[in-house]
């Protein structure tokens, strides 16, 4: 008889956990009862089975992942902690608003005189998650719409949207993916970068060479960035959103207001 | 003498020395890439929540109770971390070109016939539920009592679980002719 108790002390003595009378019931039943035999020796082939399964080493490169992106969290929580709280204190106290205006704008044209000298290279890093750039973001609702392209794959997803606004466009990307997913925006010639925030999430790798912004992805969660382009006169527009992930590649063209 | 090392593993991390983190990296990577490639049954896929497990693991490692069990602690980010990517990857389709193909090659075709490659198939048709109580015993070796801690559930759910868990393999094996039996 296979009853659920004597199922139990199956269990229990395989696990090597079976008292010394539950082991005697065991070995009773199993001399008296075929059915019983049977259950014991179909239990213990799952034992066996599961032991045939190897331990398999992970990758080499997982810890050193890691550790990188640990190292680009590690500034995270200090640099946008500062950031919060300085901005928080302006809300609060409404006669500031007009300083912190000026000193944006002028922390502003700081930035849009390295633009103009084109010294736009390299990593951001975490401090991208403050706007720069020496075009202001525009109001979200002054942003018209024009094109949406949603990259998925087994563990993320990126959405890269192009969005028209009165200074010219505006690309904006959202992406929940694994630490090392590469994004890419390509906009070629047609446009200049104007700017850069990040919206939210992780400190992320984020370079800015002409025509091109790149993200890889350092931290776990959510990240979102809007990057303000200027349409270049006499050049042909287009976008194009590129993901390399760890198991392959996909992207696509989004189509652009200047295009029409 | 291991429990004392590892403290002071995490107490080092706290303060910010990314080496003691990396020795936890070391302790923890194997067991816990593998608790994720049997969960989700993809090397790539396993390979980006561990990463991820130990970002999280560090990134909250302020809120650890050090009264606990660290293994404890990080192999339940694991499980709800695996649990998160199987309910993601259940709403998700792959939409655009360029993915890789899902086919298997006259390798992976022989491959797939090796013992090992079945029961992990075996594994998958599981529910995630059951799936990790089979996981944590037998890939673990974690006791009834350590897999209380890990699942938050009582011992006698885990007991009763895993055996049901055991009986439903016995017969997917059956089924599958799985040559262990």
């Amino acid at each position: 008889m296979t009853n659920p108790e004597l199922i139990r002390i199956m269990n229990e003595k395989l696990d090597g956990i079976a008292s010394p009378e539950d082991s005697e019931r065991l070995r009773l039943a199993l001399e008296t009862s075929g059915e019983a035999r049977d259950a014991y020796r179909k239990l213990g082939g799952v034992f066996q089975a599961l032991e045939q399964v190897p331990m398999v080493e992970p990758p080499p490169d997982l810890k050193v992942n890691v550790v990188r992106a640990i190292r680009g969290l590690q500034s995270v929580p200090v640099r946008s902690g500062w950031l919060e709280s300085f901005r928080a204190a302006f809300r609060k106290r409404p006669a500031f608003r007009l300083a912190y205006t000026f000193a944006a704008g002028a922390a502003c044209g700081v930035i849009a005189l390295v633009l103009l000298r084109g010294d736009f290279s390299g990593s951001t890093r975490p401090s991208s998650s403050v706007t720069s750039g020496a075009m202001m973001p525009p109001d979200a609702g002054r942003m018209t719409p024009v094109d949406r392209r949603e990259l998925h794959w087994a563990s993320g997803t990126v959405t890269a949207r192009t969005l028209e606004s009165a200074g010219g466009l505006v690309a904006q990307i959202e992406c929940a993916a694994p630490v090392g997913t590469q994004i890419v925006l390509d906009y070629g010639p047609s446009f200049s970068a104007a700017g850069l925030r990040q919206e939210k999430g992780a400190a992320n790798d984020v370079s800015i060479v002409p025509g091109r912004l790149s993200i890889r992805v350092l931290g776990a969660g959510e990240s979102g960035y809007l990057l303000y382009l200027t349409p270049q006169a006499g050049a042909a527009s287009s976008v194009r959103i590129d993901v390399r992930t760890a198991g392959g590649a996909l992207g696509g063209a989004l189509r652009t207001q200047a295009a029409r | 003498m291991v429990e004392e090392d590892e403290a002071d593993l995490l107490v080092r991390s706290l303060e910010g020395d990314g080496g003691a983190f990396g020795t936890l990296i070391d302790r923890y990577q194997r067991v816990l890439f593998n608790v994720s490639l049997r969960m989700v049954g993809n090397a790539e896929d396993a390979k980006d929540i561990t990463q991820t497990v130990f970002l999280k693991a560090y990134q909250n490692l302020g809120t650890f109770d050090r009264r606990h069990r660290f293994f404890s602690w990080v192999y339940r980010i694991m499980i709800n971390e695996s649990l998160n990517h199987l309910s993601r990857a259940r709403r998700t389709e792959p939409l655009d070109e360029g993915m890789p193909s899902e086919g298997l090659g006259p390798d992976e075709e022989a491959a797939q016939h090796r013992l090992g490659d079945q029961v992990q198939s075996a594994l998958l048709e599981l529910s995630p539920d059951y799936r990790q109580v089979i996981i944590l015993r037998h890939f673990v070796q974690l006791s009834y009592q350590e897999m209380s801690g890990v699942l938050e559930i009582p011992e006698k759910t885990v007991k009763s679980r895993l055996h049901t868990a055991r009986q439903l393999l016995s017969d997917i094996f059956i089924k599958r002719g799985i040559a262990a039996l």
